[in-house]
C-alpha cells in the first residue's frame, strides 16, 4: 500500500488521476489488516487490496465532487453499497479519482479541475468519463479502481489506457450513492489490470439491494468457465463499416483478436445488428431528458452550496451558474425532448429506436452467444483536439452506447500483442445476453489466460 | 423538424433556471447541431418497436418496476438527524434555513 502512495507522489502530478487522497484512513485501514494477518485471522478475498474509487461514488466523511464546482464544498454523508460492501471485505481506499463533470464526457476533459492525462502518454487523454480511475490503474497508483459507465465510461477510458474494463447487467450493481447522471443507462464497474482482477471486484459488488430498486441478483459461478466451452463469437459488421468512422488500425487489431479466438477453437461468424448507426443519436435523446431531471436536485439549498441571493428564482438560477458546459448543454437538450410539442418528435421516437436495438441483439444472441467489436473508433487523441466540439466526443461513444441502451455486460480488454503506430494498445469488447456477466468475463479470462501479449 | 432559434433556447433555458453565458451564442450553434443530428431518427421504420420495454426475460427486469417497502426504520442504513445537517449549507439549531420565496 505504501508503495502505492510512492507511485501516486512519484507520478500523479503529471497524470493528475486522483482528485482527493484517503492516505490516512488508508494507513489505518493497511495497519489493520497486517494486524490480522500476523494474528493469523482468516481474511476477505480482497482485504488490504488497494483501490481507487471514481468521484461520483459517496464514501462517508469524503468529499465527492463529481468534478463539479457544484459539489466542490460537499462532504459525503452516507456510504454507497459498493462502499459498505468494500469496507467489509477490508479493502483500502486510496483516495477519489478524476472524471468528466457529472461523468458527462469521453476524455475527463470535462472536469471542473483540470484534465487527467494518458500514462501512456501525457499529451493525450485518457478516455473517460472514468478517466482517472482507468489513469490510476494504468499508471501503477492503484491496483483496481471503481469507474461508471453510462455509454462507455468504463470501457472507453480502460481501451484508452490499455487495461480492463466491465460493465455489468443493467441492474447487477446497486447505484445506492452513486452520483446519478442518466439512470436507466448508469452502471457501476470494475477497472483493473487483468481479467481476473475485474472478476474478483465484480463478485464483491454485484447483487441486489433494498436501496436500489433497479437491482437484480446476478448469480452464477464468476467467471463461468464452464460456458466457454463452445461459445460462438458473431462479429457485427455494422462496426466494421465505414459509417461508424472506425479507423484502418482498430479494425486490424479487433480482427487479430477474432483470429486469436479462432486459434484458441472458437467458432466466428458474421453478424448483423442494423440499427447500430442510430444508438448514439437515440442516446443523446434519452440521457440528457433523464440528467436534466436528475441535475434539478442541484438548486443551491442542499449539497454544500448555498447561494447569496435573497428570493428564490435567483438562488437556483445563481447556484446553477456553477455548472460546466456540458452539463448545461444536457440539460437543455433534456428540457428541449421533454417540452410538449417535441416530446412524441423526439423522446418517444428515441425509446422506439431503443427497442429496436434491444431487438437486434435478441436475435443476434439467437445465432452465437457473445459479440466481439471494437470499443472506440480510433486511439487516443490529443489534449485540447476535441474539447469544442461537443458532436465529436459524442461521436466516441458510437460503439460502446448499443450495449448501454439494451443493458448488456460488455467487457473492454486489450487486443493482445498489438500497438499502433503511436505505440498505443487497441481495446476490443465482448458483449453477452443481459444477465451472462459469468460467461463474458468466463471468455474474457480465458483470452486474457491464454493468448501472450 | 423543430428549429432551435434564440426564443427558444431562452425559453428552455429558462425553464431549467440556468442562465446562458455571452449571450447563449455558443450554446444556441451546439444545440442546433445536436438536435440536426439526432433528427436522423424521424425516418426509421418504428415496426415492430413501442415506446414501453417489454419484459422478455421474466427473472431479469430491465426497466425500474414500482417496488414497495416497509414504512420503518432500517437500523444501520438510515441517516442519522445529525450527518443530514452537516450535509446541509445552513443551519439553526436542528433547523434548515432556506432563502424566502417572493
Amino acid at each position: 500500500m505504501q508503495e502505492f502512495f510512492r507511485v501516486i507522489r512519484a507520478r500523479d502530478g503529471e497524470v493528475k488521476a486522483y482528485l482527493s487522497f484517503s492516505e490516512e484512513g488508508a494507513v489505518l485501514q493497511a495497519g489493520k489488516v497486517d494486524a490480522a494477518v500476523a494474528a493469523n485471522e482468516p481474511l476477505p478475498p480482497l482485504a488490504g487490496v488497494p483501490l481507487a474509487v471514481k468521484d461520483n461514488m459517496l464514501i462517508a466523511g469524503q468529499p465527492a465532487t463529481a468534478a463539479s464546482r457544484m459539489l466542490e464544498r460537499y462532504t459525503a454523508s452516507y456510504d454507497a453499497t459498493v462502499i459498505a460492501k468494500l469496507k467489509e471485505q477490508s479493502a483500502v481506499f486510496l483516495g477519489k479519482t478524476n472524471l468528466d463533470e457529472f461523468a458527462m464526457g469521453v476524455s475527463t476533459e470535462h472536469s471542473a479541475f483540470g484534465p487527467t492525462r494518458n500514462p501512456l502518454n501525457p499529451d493525450y487523454v485518457p478516455g473517460g468519463s472514468s478517466g482517472g480511475s482507468a489513469a490510476a490503474v494504468a499508471a501503477g497508483e492503484a491496483l483496481v479502481a471503481l469507474g461508471s459507465d453510462t455509454a462507455g465510461s468504463v470501457r472507453h477510458p480502460a481501451a484508452f489506457c490499455g487495461i480492463v474494463g466491465f460493465r455489468p447487467t443493467y441492474g447487477a450493481v446497486s447505484r445506492h450513492g452513486l452520483i446519478a447522471m442518466a439512470s436507466s443507462f448508469d452502471v457501476i464497474g470494475p477497472l483493473g489490470n487483468t481479467v481476473d482482477d475485474v472478476v474478483q471486484l465484480f463478485d464483491v459488488i454485484r447483487g441486489k439491494d433494498p436501496f436500489d430498486a433497479t437491482s437484480v441478483d446476478v448469480s452464477g459461478a464468476l467467471p463461468d468457465v464452464a460456458a466457454v466451452r463452445g461459445m460462438r463469437i458473431g462479429i457485427p459488421k455494422e462496426y466494421f463499416s465505414s459509417e461508424g468512422g472506425v479507423q484502418k488500425e482498430v479494425v486490424e487489431a479487433v480482427m487479430q483478436a477474432k483470429r486469436q479466438f479462432e486459434e484458441l477453437g472458437f467458432e466466428t461468424r458474421e453478424i448483423s445488428l442494423p440499427h447500430t448507426k442510430y444508438a448514439v443519436a437515440a442516446y443523446y435523446v434519452i440521457m440528457p431528458a433523464e440528467a436534466s431531471s436528475n441535475l434539478a436536485r442541484y438548486d443551491g439549498m442542499r449539497y454544500g452550496t448555498r447561494a447569496d441571493a435573497r428570493e428564490l428564482a435567483a438562488a437556483y438560477r445563481e447556484a446553477r451558474e456553477r455548472f460546466g458546459d456540458e452539463p448545461r448543454r444536457r440539460i437543455v437538450l433534456g428540457t428541449f425532448s421533454l417540452s410538449a410539442g417535441y416530446y412524441d418528435a423526439y423522446y418517444a421516437n428515441a425509446q422506439r429506436v431503443r427497442q429496436l436495438i434491444r431487438n437486434d441483439f435478441d436475435e443476434a444472441f439467437r445465432d452465437v452467444d457473445v459479440i466481439l467489436a471494437p470499443v472506440t473508433a480510433g486511439e487516443p487523441f490529443k489534449l485540447g483536439e476535441k474539447v469544442s466540439d461537443p458532436l465529436a466526443l459524442y461521436m466516441e461513444d458510437v460503439f460502446t452506447t448499443p450495449a448501454s441502451l439494451a443493458g448488456l455486460p460488455a467487457l473492454s480488454l486489450p487486443v493482445k500483442g498489438y500497438r499502433t503506430k503511436k505505440g498505443f494498445p487497441i481495446g476490443f469488447q465482448l458483449m453477452g445476453r443481459r444477465g451472462a456477466d459469468g460467461s463474458v468475463l468466463g471468455i474474457g479470462n480465458f483470452y486474457d489466460t491464454n493468448v501472450s501479449d | 423538424m423543430a428549429t432551435v432559434d434564440k426564443k427558444l433556447l431562452e425559453h428552455l433555458a429558462d425553464l431549467s433556471r440556468i442562465g446562458t453565458r455571452d449571450g447563449g451564442r455558443k450554446l444556441l450553434t451546439d444545440i442546433r447541431e445536436i438536435v440536426s443530428y439526432v433528427e436522423q431518427l424521424a425516418p426509421v421504420d418504428m415496426e415492430g418497436s413501442s415506446t414501453s420495454f417489454q419484459r422478455k426475460e421474466v427473472e431479469l427486469p430491465s426497466l425500474p418496476s414500482n417496488v414497495m417497502r416497509d414504512d420503518a426504520y432500517a437500523a444501520g442504513r438510515c441517516l442519522d438527524g445529525a450527518a443530514a445537517l452537516l450535509a446541509f449549507p445552513d443551519t439553526d439549531e436542528g433547523y434548515l434555513n432556506v432563502p424566502k420565496v417572493q
